[in-house]
């Protein structure tokens, strides 16, 4: 099965990459192991690291920041999205508003929303469409009145960040992850970076486990995979984007690890499962003949053209 | 074994090659004068090559109302019922019928809107189908869009099921180009979102549609407020609000509540603006029609644009389950009224669960 549906790294980590022995394990977090991997994420980041905090996984952190400030406020998140927080948040009794993403354009007009008073999570760049979705003025501005998280899952891939704001804007706060560049899905890392006004509100510790900081701590320490991966990851978004095109298919431009295309050939998603090859179908739970896939290596990009070339061919139905 | 029901309509999508729009009633005998031949049995011998699954039972219309396809196949079956030579809406009907006083687990069928509907009255939402598209119209949002997409529904179903929408138009308005899609009702159809989602589900998969639309309705109800007029639209998404209040509204026509209880069915677009005018303010409920998001202008024409200009856009109430709202790229008015529709065009929220919604943009 090529699985080019949940946005990974395609890339193998060599066998002896990571220095995490078995012996470790019968041993705690240690706080000056904690303290290690602030330091590199604060050099990799430009953040202090008062600012920084540290957990498995996006939703773990976003849940975090709800549960400490949900109080009168409502959850504003993009539709479609692939968060599992939002459950989270209805238990929190908080009122949940989604904004539906549509095409052509994919944009939303924050401005003329009328937001307050809420926790507006937006992912920058988007998943599934990959564009970027709010610039710096509209963020500005939403952080008047909201606590913004801006999920930078992506950031390897479109070096957009607004990391630089977070030491001056005590209500944002921006999540991102080592599941894609850096190629550690298994393990489940994600840090944040924290505006004051919500860091205040934070207990700081080692919410991961040894293995999982021990080898993130080195991951982000020497970056090689990651700036490889990322290389090859654009080359090979280039060039499976003009072979998508060229078999009829509308690709938006993506600033991530995936691309986001429409296909008037119905059931595709099944079509290619049958052929073991899975993609992201949001025909069903979003817009008909829209799908999301993830930037695979050569060899699996290479199946999938063959694959869609085979489908193509017999036409639409 | 899984017993699962089949029923052909042989006649289904005759009229379109000849350029009938549709084969109910007497135009069948016009399609087969032009020339018309047989298109369903393709279709349904090409979901059958694609079926996996080695436990099923078919329970089988007779002779090319089912049997003849599965004569083909190594699957197990029995046939049932009688039809008459010339098959109708009511042949589909009857064996509809049989099928579900023979309790299995799913109806699969082949045919048009016509046969939707006949399918519908027989079954309503007592058994799962499986509907398969072969007909002239086939607005019905119930339909899979690919013999692949039936397969998996027959391979996968299991209880979870998604209510979809039985929609046709009028054929004989339809010849003469006038297209008006009736919303005739909604039928269970299996979930195959789920089935389709990789190791990271988009979050609006979580939790049953009929769940949700429950919520939805109870949050309607907590928010409700004493002074004002509700006008029901169609649907059951409106109607498991009346069913919650447990007051009795009807399915297909336009209702209005007054402090929970009717005081109006079925109403007319007058008789509409007379209950407003008498109770001054009211708010209208509908839900968006699957498929093209109408949420004035198509199936409720009752609330029309004076009705609208009455109760303004800040007094109107949509909902929907989020598998339905989400799939549209818009909701989208025609009231017949430039002014209404502008009036009511831009960001609109709607309620898709309990303390949910979703900004929707409305188009004209």
């Amino acid at each position: 099965m090529i699985d080019l549906s949940a946005n990974e790294s395609p890339y193998e980590h060599m066998e002896k990459e990571f220095k995490f022995t078995n012996k470790d394990l019968n041993r705690y977090v240690s706080h000056t192991e904690l303290e290690a991997m602030l330091k590199e994420l604060s050099a990799y980041t430009g953040c202090g690291q008062k600012h920084i905090f540290v957990g498995p996984g996006t939703d773990y952190l976003i849940q975090k920041i709800l549960l400490n400030n949900f109080m009168d406020r409502s959850l504003v998140i993009l539709n479609p999205n692939f968060y599992g927080f939002t459950s989270f948040a209805k238990k929190l009794n908080m009122k949940i508003k989604r904004i539906q993403l549509k095409p052509p354009e994919f944009k939303i007009d924050w401005a003329g929303m009328g937001i307050e008073k809420s926790i507006i999570v937006v992912d920058n760049p988007n998943n599934p469409t990959g564009k970027l979705m709010i610039d710096k003025d509209e963020l500005e501005k939403l952080l008047v009145d909201n606590i913004v998280i801006i999920d930078e899952a992506g950031f390897e891939y479109s070096d957009s960040t607004f990391a630089d704001m977070v030491k001056d804007c005590g209500n944002l706060c921006i999540t991102r992850t080592l599941d894609k560049a850096f190629g550690l899905a298994g393990l489940k890392v994600a840090y944040m970076l924290v505006g004051q006004a919500i860091s205040d509100k934070l207990n700081k510790g080692a919410d991961i486990n040894r293995p999982a900081l021990t080898i993130s701590t080195e991951a982000i320490r020497n970056r090689q995979y990651m700036l490889d991966t990322v290389s090859n990851t654009l080359a090979e978004k280039r060039i499976l984007s003009k072979e998508l095109e060229k078999l009829g298919f509308k690709v938006y431009e993506s600033q991530a690890n995936y691309l986001m295309a429409y296909t008037e050939v119905k059931d595709l998603g099944l079509k290619l499962k049958s052929k073991e090859i899975l993609i992201g179908d949001l025909s069903e739970t979003w817009l008909r003949g829209y799908y999301r896939i993830s930037v695979g290596n050569g060899k699996e990009n290479a199946a999938l053209i063959n694959e869609l070339k085979a489908i193509t061919i017999t036409g639409t139905q | 074994m899984v017993n699962v029901g089949l029923i052909v309509n042989p006649i289904a999508g005759m009229g379109g090659k000849v350029g009938l729009k549709g084969t109910d009633g007497e135009m069948y005998k016009r399609a087969v004068e032009l020339g018309a031949e047989p298109t369903t049995s393709d279709r349904i011998v090409n979901v059958l090559k694609l079926v996996k699954r080695k436990d099923l039972y078919f329970i089988s219309g007779p002779g090319k109302m089912g049997e003849d396809y599965l004569k083909e196949f190594d699957f197990e079956y029995e046939v049932i019922g009688e039809i008459n030579k010339e098959t109708s809406g009511e042949d589909t009907k009857n064996i509809a019928k049989l099928l579900v006083d023979n309790k299995v687990h799913a109806i699969i069928f082949v045919g048009g809107d016509g046969t939707a509907r006949d399918v519908l009255d027989a079954v309503g939402t007592d058994v799962p189908v499986i509907a398969i598209p072969s007909g002239v119209k086939m607005f019905s949002s119930a339909f899979v869009l690919s013999a692949n997409a039936a397969a998996e529904m027959i391979d996968t179903f299991g209880d979870d099921f998604l209510e979809k929408e039985v929609l046709d138009i009028d054929e004989d308005a339809f010849r003469g180009n006038i297209l008006d899609a009736k919303y005739y009702g909604t039928v269970l159809v299996p979930n195959i979102e789920k089935l389709l989602q990789g190791k990271k589900a988009a979050s609006n998969v979580k939790g049953r549609a009929v769940d949700k639309k429950k919520e939805a309705a109870k949050y309607i109800i907590e928010n409700m407020e004493d002074d004002f007029l509700y006008i029901l639209g169609p649907g059951t998404t409106v109607k498991e609000i009346t069913d919650r209040l447990g007051v009795s509204k009807t399915l297909l026509g336009v209702d209005a509540l007054f402090k929970n209880e009717i005081v109006g069915q079925d109403v007319g677009e007058k008789e509409l603006l007379k209950l407003v005018d008498k109770y001054k303010m009211a708010k209208i409920i509908v839900t968006p029609i699957g498929g093209n998001g109408f949420i004035f202008g198509r199936g409720s024409r009752q609330i029309s644009s004076e009705v609208l200009k009455k109760v303004g856009k800040e007094n109107i109430i949509i909902v929907s389950t989020i598998d339905k709202v989400g799939s549209l790229e818009c909701l989208r008015i025609d009231s017949g009224d430039y002014e209404v529709d502008e009036s009511i065009k831009g960001s609109i929220d709607v309620i898709i669960d309990y303390k949910e919604e979703i900004i929707m943009e409305v188009v004209c």
